[in-house]
């Protein structure tokens, strides 16, 4: 489903060029539970928004659902990002004026779904999470977990086929992390591709498939101890 | 993404931030209430003037003064014109009617007190017909009235002020010329750019016997089309000219020419001043593009978060130039309310008549759109253009 071809990723800063990425090849199949992980300032997070359509590689080749992404105008990577991408971030990026609520309508909102069907949509999600009571709340009024929560319902309400979650528990403590994971684990019980970039061992073995990058290479593979998953 | 659906993100974003909008529209609000007053104010003082000069009637008006009083066999006091002219001036084909009108400054006796001096004019039946006269106390001339020598006066509020002591003189008596005269009727004062103005009107058959004057000293003509005003008054001129052997004595003042004069001067005046004023509404444009540059950094982040979830460039674009297009008409509303409210409010003062036309409409709403888009451009093009990594990272 995902495949990426020999990606490079360079930066030019004054007269020097660095390499943020070197040669990256990888393959994320439908369904996958997939974990990126390795030292801080090794590219994981430049790689994630390469897959999430965020930003290009300087060369290689991204096939996304057999589209050819290298060679997509802004409008159609914007479609993309919309409609098959669900985007987690590590400090949950809501709209702090907003409620809850308006928050996941966003993405509804720039694929024209009507106001009543968002209104509907909304709530699903927001039950999902468990959080349907907090919907006319704003961010600042609910803690760290609920927020990341709350960009988990942002981030499945157009239902896309992949959610990127970039260090989604590095601002929040252990138990919380976990109920987080395992909303996670949900998703990709119900079918949801799921790639999540950290760097903690207890996080990464929920997946299974994981990838360590190092430098801005791949530097080793392997399907990581699985912890029991939800039924 | 709809347009109302944009609208409504704008209002939500300009609410959110009360003081900011507010300090933002100011300059759309000072430029755009200060051209709808100085509009208001030209086009009342326009409607002034023109009202003074055409008074109630239509402006289909000649009348005839001797140019130069030495070489005019009378003096300009004087009854100029005989009932000969007038039937001459009837005589001319594109004339409908020819009317004469006596007046002359006097001493008015009342009360045994000093004398005063006063203006009386002899009112004919077509004179009271065109001129409404607005009665605060009493009753108007009668047709009979007119012509029976009866010695009854209309006298105006301003000279009960003057002659009267400001007390009623309804059915008092005075004396002009030795004749005693009733008041029967009081009017609002009268609104004349040209010639004085008048305390007290007489009947024309009452003024030719008090006075023993059987001239008129003001000559009114009145024409069947407005198209041939102008060759009535060279006709009427060159007879009347040739009647008394005269160079140019007789002299057509043509009304409706010096109303028109007097719009294109205060029109012209308006024009210049409010387009000083619309300066302001430029700087407050720049203001808006200040103010939305500064909103566009503030909320590189939002950008950031709103392309990550979808957003193109085209709908950042379109939203924030309805965010400053939507301000700037705000602003421009606003500024049309307080403009009204201003103008409103030196008229009361100042008793000057405004005008409020719907053009300010355009002045409140059309300009201000105009402004939004133009200063509007360059932050939302700002924002468009940021690429989503770069604002996700801004802190
Ligand atoms: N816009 C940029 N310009 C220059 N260097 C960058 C830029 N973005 C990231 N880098 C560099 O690329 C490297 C990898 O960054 P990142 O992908 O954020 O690593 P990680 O997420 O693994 O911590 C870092 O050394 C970082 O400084
Ligand atoms: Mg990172």
């Amino acid at each position: 489903m995902i495949s990426l071809t020999e990606i490079f990723k360079t930066y030019q800063i004054a007269e020097d060029k660095i390499n943020v990425l070197n040669n990256i090849n990888l393959t994320v199949e439908r369904g996958d539970f997939f974990a990126i992980t390795g030292p801080s300032g090794s590219g994981k997070t430049t790689l994630m928004n390469i897959i999430g359509c965020l930003d290009k590689p300087s060369s290689g080749t991204f096939m996304l659902d057999n589209i050819n992404i290298m060679n997509c105008n802004e409008q159609e990577l914007a479609r993309v990002r919309n409609l098959s991408i669900g985007f987690v971030f590590q400090n949950f990026h809501l709209l702090p004026r907003m409620s809850v609520i308006e928050n996941i309508h966003i993405p509804m909102v720039y694929a024209g779904v009507p106001k009543k069907e968002r209104d509907s949509k909304a709530k699903i999600a927001l039950e999902k999470v468990g959080l349907l009571e907090k919907a006319n709340f704003l961010p600042s009024e609910i803690s760290g977990g609920q927020k990341q929560r709350v960009a988990i319902a942002r981030a499945i309400v157009n239902e896309p086929e992949i959610i990127l979650a970039d260090e989604p528990t590095g601002a929040l403590d252990t138990e919380t992390s976990m109920t987080i994971m395992n909303h996670f684990l949900h998703l990709n019980n119900e079918g949801t591709t799921i790639i999540v970039v950290t760097h903690e061992k207890d996080i990464a073995s929920f997946a299974n498939n994981q990838i360590v990058v190092r430098d801005g290479s791949i530097v080793n593979t392997e399907a990581p101890h699985r912890k029991d998953r939800l039924s | 993404m709809s347009f109302i659906e944009n609208f409504k993100m704008a209002l939500f974003s300009i609410f959110s931030h009360k003081l900011r909008s507010v300090l933002t529209m100011l300059g759309i609000i000072i430029g755009v209430s200060s051209v709808v007053i100085i509009v208001a104010i030209g086009k009342g003082g326009e409607h002034l003037l023109k009202s003074q000069i055409s008074s109630s009637e239509n402006n289909l008006q000649i009348i005839y003064q001797p140019n130069n009083p030495t070489q005019s066999p009378n003096n300009i006091t004087d009854g100029n014109f005989n009932n000969s002219d007038i039937n001459l001036l009837k005589s001319i084909p594109e004339v409908e009617d020819a009317v004469g009108l006596s007046s002359r400054v006097v001493e008015l006796e009342y009360n045994k007190t000093a004398n005063e001096s006063t203006t009386v004019l002899s009112v004919n039946h077509n004179y009271i017909k065109e001129h409404n006269f607005e009665f605060v106390n009493g009753i108007n001339f009668t047709r009979k009235n007119i012509s029976s020598g009866e010695r009854i006066a209309i006298v105006n509020q301003e000279s009960v002020k003057r002659l009267f002591d400001s007390q009623n003189p309804l059915g008092e008596i005075f004396w002009l010329s030795g004749q005693p005269i009733k008041v029967i009727g009081i009017t609002k004062n009268s609104k004349e750019a040209f010639g004085l103005d008048t305390d007290i009107y007489l009947p024309e058959s009452t003024y030719k016997v008090v006075f023993n004057e059987n001239n008129y000293n003001q000559l009114t003509l009145k024409v069947k089309d407005a198209d041939s005003l102008k060759t009535a008054g060279e006709k009427a001129q060159k007879l009347l000219n040739q009647a008394h052997n005269t160079e140019d004595s007789y002299q057509v003042i043509n009304f409706k020419e010096i109303s028109k004069g007097i719009e294109n001067v205060t029109s012209t005046m308006t024009l210049i001043i409010s387009s000083i004023a619309g300066i302001s509404l430029v700087v407050g444009g720049v203001g808006v593009m200040n103010i939305m540059l500064v909103s566009v950094t503030e909320r590189t982040r939002e950008i950031g978060v709103r392309k990550a979830l979808g957003a193109t460039k085209q709908q950042i674009l379109t939203q924030f130039l309805i965010e400053s297009v939507t301000i700037s008409i705000i602003g421009g509303l606003l500024g049309v309310v307080i403009g009204i409210g201003i103008s409103t409010i030196i008229s009361l003062v100042a008793g000057w008549p405004v005008l409020i036309s719907w053009s300010i409409l355009i002045i409140g709403i059309i300009f201000p759109m105009i402004i939004g888009v133009l200063f509007g451009i360059i932050p939302a093009n700002k924002a468009a253009k940021l690429t989503p990594i770069e604002s996700l990272r801004y802190e």
